[in-house]
């Protein structure tokens, strides 16, 4: 949450914006990115730019599907400059994102085997199915507004969400049973 | 849009929704892949969420009050680098006019030293047509005028002799040169005046 108080009402508009969409936004960006630190700076990013075209952003619109568009330009800007993400063993992910101790041993173990199952199932989709995917997910847009988010028709941003489905379900569903 | 591509927004429409969607209204492909879509969402939400902490962007309105300044800065920056280009090339162009009148104005004094060694001495008598066109040659060609002052200056000097022989010798010498500048002239006439008189002189004294 904001660490600032809020002063003024567009201090309060932005308080407003981080707790409705802040933990949307940033699932979104952990799992394009797979890095927590990063997925905070961009998360931080994510905001401030939001804040800064706040004058053209239309009331009507949806902000959640306003804030993750931003986001997904930062990802797609990040993965041209740099690896898209770096898959982090259980050290890793201890490294970067300590559990709290006062959290239990086995719900730690819990919570590792479920970080590794997703990261192994991230693993299974191609970027775009990826993107469509989580924008799915955590933007609840339309596929029309998703195909128009990953710049692509609406037939073909169907058969990316058919087709990740599909390779989701090989692992997560078909393995286990 | 067709009917195909209708079916397939409305199953994943459906598969993908973020209410419970009852069973019974699903294929099995639909309920298969709906499943699929909760249990993907089950792997999101266990990753531990990391307490938010988004900072109010205050320094963007700092940004924003110095943009005006870093834009005027950056503008007079712009102006005092064309002034001084400006300054510059009015100094190369002043500079560059100045050398041009003093090469100019030699030329005056070129022309009448040309005129006191070209004056004829008693002993000789060059026609003065020769040395009148010839002068009329150098008045068109100034450039080469200084170049052929500086070498008769040396000649002269080095040359300067008491006896009219001497004098006789340094006047053809002149007129030779003057005559290889100028192609217009009359170059045989001029060479073989001095260098007969020379002949005569030289028989006549026995050297």
């Amino acid at each position: 949450m904001a660490n600032c108080g809020p002063n003024t009402d567009e201090e309060r508009l932005f308080g407003d914006w981080v707790r409705e969409h802040g933990q949307a936004v940033r699932g979104f960006l952990l799992a394009m990115v797979r890095r927590p630190d990063v997925a905070d700076d961009l998360c931080q990013e994510v905001f401030c730019r939001a804040w800064q075209a706040r004058s053209r952003y239309r009331e009507e619109g949806n902000a959640r599907a306003y804030l993750l568009r931003i986001a997904d330009r930062l990802v797609c800007d990040r993965g041209r400059r740099a690896e898209p993400y770096v898959n982090l063993n259980e050290d890793g992910w201890r490294k970067y994102e300590p559990h709290d101790s006062a959290v239990e041993p086995s719900q730690v173990a819990l919570l590792a085997e479920r970080s590794e199952e997703l990261t192994a199932a991230l693993d299974q989709l191609s970027p775009i199915q990826r993107r469509v995917l989580l924008l799915r997910y955590y933007g609840q847009l339309s596929f029309a507004e998703v195909a128009t988010m990953v710049d692509c028709p609406l037939n073909t941003a169907l058969s990316h969400c058919r087709r990740g489905l599909e390779a989701l379900r090989k692992l997560l569903v078909e393995d286990e049973s | 849009m067709n009917k195909d591509l209708e079916k397939l927004q409305q199953l994943l429409e459906q598969v993908t929704a973020a209410s419970d969607v009852p069973e019974g209204d699903m294929t099995a492909e639909a309920a298969s892949l709906r499943e699929t879509w909760v249990r993907f969402g089950q792997l999101l939400e266990a990753t531990p969420p990391a307490a938010l902490d988004i900072r109010f962007p205050s320094e963007v309105r700092r940004v924003d009050e110095l943009r005006p300044s870093r834009k005027l800065h950056r503008w007079l920056l712009s102006a005092a680098g064309v002034l001084a280009a400006s300054v510059a090339i009015g100094l190369v162009v002043t500079w560059s006019m100045h050398n041009g009148e003093q090469t100019v104005q030699s030329s005056p004094d070129s022309q009448a030293t040309v005129a006191v060694t070209a004056k004829p001495s008693a002993a000789t008598a060059t026609p003065p047509t020769a040395i009148a066109s010839h002068s009329a040659a150098i008045k068109t060609e100034p450039k080469t005028l200084i170049r052929q002052e500086r070498s008769v200056k040396e000649t002269v000097a080095e040359t300067q002799w008491d006896e009219a022989i001497d004098e006789q010798i340094n006047q053809v010498g002149r007129q030779i040169v003057y005559a290889n500048q100028n192609t217009g002239s009359s170059i045989g006439e001029l060479v073989g005046y001095g260098i007969e008189e020379m002949r005569q002189d030289l028989e006549g004294n026995g050297l």
